[in-house]
């Protein structure tokens, strides 16, 4: 299942994919994965990205 | 000593130069190179790599048993090692593992095109010194022609996906 929440947190911070897992430490492809839902990322990995967008784990990783 | 022998010797001496290298700069480099979900797919791509070698030494083995000879064991089980690289290759560019997230790219592709050409001057002199067959059965010189044909599968494989990435960058 897509993660369009990710998707959108990082367009509304105006991120490229690339900015992203820059910031996270990744390479932009599996940004890529995980806003496309192939690959379920470790919680390490969340978090960091939670950090880098400003939000928390339910914003971006609990689905509705 | 002979030219053979001198061979040997200077190809040994250079693979355990190369093997002293990688293992200082492997020493020397950061201490993630591969993101997690690429170091998943460089497992996933190790199994298909495995199961490739075991096809392979099964088919070795067969042909053997019934007698049936292409080439000497050898050159079979080289041959068997090569397709096994070029699988795992394949595999991990496909699931974009294959270079590390912080890898030079362009130090990579030059180490790789600089391989390709050795490779294409070993089938030139074996395939001059050997040549194809001898007594009906594939020689040596088929190795380095598999490993030419390894490269440009690779150059090949590694093209597409650049540009199917580029595609996804601009879709993004």
């Amino acid at each position: 299942m897509k993660n369009l929440m990710l998707k959108s947190a990082r367009a509304a911070k105006d991120m490229s994919q690339q900015a992203l897992a820059d910031a996270v430490g990744v390479s932009r492809q599996t940004i890529n994965s995980i806003e496309k839902g192939d690959y379920n990322p470790s919680i390490k990995l969340c978090i960091a990205i939670c950090k880098a967008l400003d939000k928390t784990l339910d914003e971006l990783f609990w689905e509705q | 000593m002979n030219y053979y022998t001198l061979g040997l010797f200077s190809g040994i001496i250079v693979a355990l130069i190369v093997l002293l290298i990688t293992i200082f700069r492997q020493k020397d480099r950061a201490k993630q190179e591969f993101d997690e979900r690429q170091k998943l797919m460089r497992g996933k791509a190790s199994a298909a790599g495995m199961w490739t070698a075991m096809g392979g030494c099964a088919v070795v083995g067969l042909a053997s048993v019934f007698d049936v000879s292409f080439c000497p064991i050898g050159i079979a089980m080289f041959l068997v090692i090569e397709v096994t690289v070029m699988v795992f290759v394949l595999v991990a560019i496909h699931y974009d593992a294959y270079f590390g997230f912080k890898a030079n790219i362009k130090r990579q592709y030059t180490g790789l095109a600089l391989f390709f050409v050795l490779m294409v001057m070993n089938v030139y002199t074996s395939a001059q010194s050997n040549g194809f067959f001898s007594d009906g059965k594939m020689t040596v010189a088929w190795l380095h022609l598999t490993a030419v044909v390894m490269y440009a599968v690779l150059f090949a494989a590694l093209f597409i996906h650049k540009r199917a990435n580029r595609e996804e960058k601009c879709e993004e």
